[in-house]
């Protein structure tokens, strides 16, 4: 019997796949990983990925239901303060359209193949902010040299 | 026909009462001044910023160690906290103008350097001879420690045994400006400034 993702885990992975889809059709070489360590481990251009938070409020007044609030973090790891403004521009560009939601699954004895099923959208609500990661010049790591942050909010379409 | 009249009675006298004490409740609001009401909006959001700082701290405070040079501008979080606790503050600026400050780049740059790399990340920082914990922890390949680290130099100025620390990762972002801005915008969420407030500027 499969086992099922809960909501939080499926909007990362829904837009982890968006992205890295969107990336590897319109550009070449740039990896997308989820972990923010693990894209040290990768070579640059690299994109690291995840849900920084979670915001839940009551969907209305003596309801059960909650209304998630998922906060989207998105380290820009580039190779030039050129390509670090492009990128920028292009997920920013991706990310203010609607997404697939789907739900994700996972068939016991292969962990590594998930099972997706479209299950609505994901749209941004909050564009909170899109910055240069500045950490000086002296010693900084190569993967340091030219980064961007990019913070959204986004919700489920349900 | 007497009950009536006597309920009458009361619904009017109800309403100047209501009358009456909505515009006590009016006098108290009014009493209370701008900048009072700024001081404490400042004080909550610091309350919870220092809880969300606790919470995402990667190692302990520890205690601190007299005899090594601790690496505190690497793990001291409470410095970080302070630095913008001190930073603060409710300006009176004439006119009626007030304005709160929480947190100010030069200030942090100035008492809190490493700031940038606890709130975005990264930086592996170099190799250097020391050891983990107060009971004097070796490092070990593979294995994350997450007791305070502390730089000895070779030989250690004890005698006692000192080992080459070699961090592995970068630095994991605490991303506390972003939500410095989110408590900042709830607290504000709940006053009413008779719209002279127009927006949130954070750090």
């Amino acid at each position: 019997m499969p086992s099922y993702f809960r909501p939080t885990r499926n909007v990362e992975l829904s837009t982890l796949y968006y992205l890295e889809n969107s990336l590897n059709s319109d550009w070449s070489g740039i990896t997308v990983v989820k972990k923010f360590t693990d894209a040290y481990k990768e070579p640059l251009p690299v994109i690291a990925m995840n849900i920084s938070n979670v915001y839940s409020h009551r969907k209305e007044v003596g309801a059960t239901t909650l209304l998630n609030d998922y906060v989207l973090s998105i380290d820009i790891f580039a190779s030039s303060d050129g390509q670090r403004i492009d990128l920028a521009d292009y997920i920013t560009d991706k990310i203010k359209d609607n997404w697939t939601f789907y739900t994700h699954s996972q068939t016991p004895g292969s962990p590594t193949s998930l099972t997706r099923v479209a299950n609505g959208s994901l749209f941004v609500t909050r564009f909170s902010s899109s910055y240069k990661v500045d950490l000086g010049s002296e010693g900084v790591n190569t993967y340091d040299r030219f980064r961007h942050y990019i913070e959204v909010t986004v919700r489920t379409s349900q | 026909m007497r009950p009536a009249v006597v309920i009458n009675k009361v619904i009017v006298k109800n309403d100047i009462i209501l009358a009456k004490f909505k515009q006590i409740k009016q006098k108290i609001s009014q009493s209370v001044p701008l900048d009072l009401e700024l001081d404490v909006i400042k004080e909550r959001t610091l309350s919870e910023l220092r809880e969300w700082i606790n919470a995402n701290r990667n190692r302990p405070m520890g205690t601190y160690d007299r005899n090594f040079q601790r690496m505190r501008r690497l793990t001291s979080t409470e410095n970080l906290y302070h630095t913008i606790k001190a930073s603060s503050q409710v300006v009176l600026e004439g006119e009626g103008k007030v304005r709160l400050v929480i947190g100010e780049y030069s200030y942090l740059d100035q008492f809190a350097p490493y700031w940038r790399v606890l709130n975005d990340g990264g930086y592996v920082p170099p190799s250097f001879m020391g050891f983990f914990g107060d009971n004097r922890v070796r490092p070990r390949p593979g294995v994350t420690n997450l007791q305070t680290f502390y730089k000895t130099g070779y030989p250690a100025s004890d005698g006692g045994k000192t080992w080459l620390m070699r961090p592995q990762n970068p630095i994991t972002p605490m991303r506390f400006v972003s939500e410095l801005n989110r408590i900042f915008e709830e607290q504000v969420a709940g006053y009413n400034f008779g719209g002279k407030y127009s927006g949130v500027k954070g750090l």
